[in-house]
């Protein structure tokens, strides 16, 4: 039986981005619905950062044949390990489909706080150089904002996470609001340095930038690096919505936040020309329900939130609500991963780290910045860092017995790694529809994605792996060598696109306030709306993307326009 | 169980070579016999398990050639002699073939090596047990940090 339920905004989704919109909806006074389509998670029963491997059946391994059985693409993300494979959706609940020989793997979290609880929580602004690079080269179309407009709401956005980095005062990967930056440790210090030298400041090695905390903040404790932060962190030291954007929108009254509530479609009512709300199923009961509000907010991640678009289709747009140009569903992107080099650097043999940084290095684009490479468009940047080997080194060692036990407690040798992340051009075929012959676990049809790198992915691959060898020898290091990762589509976890932004309602889904052309209480803010990829881990852009959002629908109620 | 009293009393000779314990436990008290038993039954595909299985009987057969006893019967000469030849047999395949699969020697060493270091022994008492560090240093002598870190696995 439907009920009927009002409120002023209803969020789809608790991830990064539906915490960021319940939290400033909420803080505007508005009664807000948050609906999760996953269980409560309660960091005191589930997290999971004090257990040790011992005290785990596989002490780490994963048990293989479950994980096979009930996560088999799920289990491909570094993070869906023995500990923390509960925060990933089980796959055979949550199906989709592909073609043959066109993989794209999909990592998905459905829990209160989605992703924000095994996300990177690698954290960089995008520039003009990235806005206006589809206008530039015409792939795509143009950004319908300029790093200007997002600028404040970068700053907003990371005065309330907290982000730690160091300031370099780069025109292409603009400075955040910092907090004191993790140190560099010997190795990057002397890369770092070596490429000063070399490249003279063209080519800059930084510590990462990260939503971590290096001093206590608004009520979170500063990071105690036991390094595994996708075990969850009790003491909060990174950022998730529910460790700082939930709690803040429930501390004003209005939130009223729903889990097990998979959202089906979003309702729209054709005499208003506006949505009135969302029809779930409930993930316990297979119930039926109805919300209604005044405006919605689809935060579901991007291929969650087109699915439930797609799955609106009326009789005004029988593609997809909100599909007026067309583009619903295309222009999918990822970012490549996986070109780069590694080798090892002398010296420095009685130097030695202090605890478990959770964060590597990062080195900002440099491709594609003053001048055209003539291989490829567009850019990418490397994490990667320097550390010691552990016992793990023993697998390559000869011998047994005593003495090789003995010599696996002294660190081995420095090692290095660069590891790129590389931009991916927005293209119509890359593109996500409704298949029509399968359903998941609460009868909502799957998904049917069809996504492929082309040679531009491939070209800058090629160039990481080169560019990082190069950079390694530049830095003296020894046993140089390059690899070229092929990983499929997806597997970078930065999937994006598919409900673009744009300056035209004729060839994009939104405007440039991440609101639907067609459905003026409608707004897409998670990665959905990306109209170019930039190689930046994305996340930050999103939240500053949905509160400057929620700013703009809250200010257009108070004129009356909406 | 998985294995018979005498297939677990040549693994349990074999992870003690391996790891002994010295001033610190060896691999039996850590239990590592125990793991590798579980990863074997439970976690090894077929091809795994049946290559585990094999090698694991060359080595009692080979020992069984040379001194006419089993494996965890011979002397310790014995032992560190064939193992020592299984050791030095798996590195010239890996060096001479393409992509070969683990030899016994290197799969037997490794499954210790992961017991080991995810065991209680091996993690507080072999390693340096920092489970909450409360501080990152990039830069620190050697010395004072006198052990490997665990990685966190």
């Amino acid at each position: 039986m439907a009920r009927q339920e009002r409120y002023d905004a209803i969020v789809v989704g608790s991830g990064i981005t539906g915490g960021w919109a319940a939290k400033e909806l909420t803080e505007r006074g508005l009664r807000t619905l948050v609906l999760e389509a996953g269980r409560s998670i309660d960091p005191e029963n589930d997290y999971v950062m004090t257990t040790q491997a011992w005290e785990l059946p596989f002490r780490g391994r994963r048990d293989r044949i479950r994980q096979e059985r009930e996560r088999p693409i799920q289990r491909e993300c570094y993070a869906c390990d023995e500990w923390s494979e509960k925060f990933f959706v089980r796959d055979d609940e949550n199906p989709y489909t592909t073609e043959d020989g066109k993989p794209f793997l999909w990592i998905r979290s459905r829990q209160v706080g989605g992703r924000s609880i095994v996300w990177g929580r690698q954290v960089y602004r995008l520039s003009d150089l990235d806005f206006e690079a589809n206008a530039r080269d015409g792939f795509g179309v143009d950004w319908p904002i300029r790093y200007a407009d997002i600028e404040p709401w970068y700053d907003h956005v990371e005065r309330f996470i907290g982000v730690s980095g160091q300031a370099e005062g780069l025109a292409q990967l603009p400075d955040s609001r910092f907090l004191p930056p993790m140190n560099l440790n010997c190795a990057e210090q002397h890369v770092r340095e070596s490429l000063m030298n070399h490249f003279g400041g063209e080519r800059v090695l930084t510590i990462g930038r990260c939503a971590i905390l290096t001093d206590d903040h608004r009520g979170r404790r500063a990071c105690h690096y036991c390094g595994t932060c996708e075990r969850g962190c009790t003491t909060h030291s990174y950022f998730s919505s529910l460790a700082a954007t939930l709690p803040a929108a429930a501390a004003t009254g209005r939130m009223t936040l729903r889990p097990y509530s998979v959202v089906h479609s979003v309702i729209y009512d054709p005499t208003s020309g506006r949505a009135s709300g969302v029809r779930v199923i409930d993930a316990e009961t297979q119930e039926s329900i109805e919300f209604h509000g005044r405006l919605v907010f689809l935060c579901a991640s991007a291929l969650e939130s087109t699915r439930i678009l797609l799955h609106s289709a009326t009789e005004r747009w029988p593609d997809g609500l909100a599909n007026s140009s067309g583009q619903l569903g295309h222009n999918l992107m990822d970012h490549t991963m996986g070109g780069g080099a590694q080798g090892l650097i002398s010296g420095m043999d009685d130097k030695w780290v202090y605890g478990r940084r959770p964060n590597g290095i990062y080195l900002p684009r440099f491709r594609n910045v003053s001048e055209q490479h003539p291989d490829f468009l567009r850019g990418y940047a490397y994490q990667g860092g320097g550390s010691r080997t552990g016992w793990a080194r023993g697998n390559d060692m000869p011998g047994f017995g005593a003495d090789f036990k003995h010599a696996l407690r002294a660190p081995g040798p420095w090692q290095f790694r660069f590891y790129g992340f590389g931009e991916c051009l927005p293209r119509e075929s890359n593109q996500v529809s409704l298949d029509p012959d399968r359903v998941d676990a609460w009868g909502i049809p799957v998904l049917n994605i069809q996504c492929e790198w082309s040679d531009n992915e491939r070209a800058a691959l090629s160039d990481m792996s080169i560019q990082a060898a190069e950079m390694l020898e530049a830095a003296g290091a020894s046993d140089i060598s390059t690899f070229i990762e092929d990983n499929p589509p997806g597997l970078t976890i930065h999937e994006m696109g598919t409900a673009r932004m744009g300056r035209d309602p004729e060839t994009s889904v939104l405007n440039g306030w991440n609101q639907s052309w067609d459905v003026p209480n409608l707004f897409v803010t998670d990665g959905a709306c990306m109209t170019s990829s930039a190689n930046q881990n994305p996340s930050l852009t999103y939240m500053a993307l949905t509160a400057r959002a929620v700013d703009y629908a809250v200010k257009q109620i108070s004129d009356g326009r909406l | 169980m998985f294995f018979t009293s005498q297939q677990r009393e040549t693994i349990e000779a074999l992870s003690e070579l391996i790891i002994p314990t010295t001033d610190t436990p060896g691999a039996i008290t850590a239990g590592v016999p125990e793991f590798i038993e579980l990863i074997v039954a439970e976690w090894y595909d077929t091809e795994d398990r049946e290559r585990f299985m094999l090698g694991l009987t060359e080595v009692d057969e080979r020992t069984q050639a040379l001194a006419g006893v089993v494996f965890s019967q011979s002397k310790a000469d014995t032992q560190t002699e064939i193992l020592s030849a299984l050791e030095t047999e798996g590195q010239a395949r890996i060096m001479s073939e393409e992509d070969p699969p683990t030899p016994f020697f290197q799969q037997f060493r490794g499954l210790v090596l992961s017991g080991y270091y995810s065991s209680e022994i091996g993690l507080r008492q072999e390693l340096l047990y920092q489970p909450i560090p409360g501080r990152f240093d990039g830069c620190v002598d050697v010395s004072e940090v006198t052990r490997p870190v665990s990685d966190g696995n």
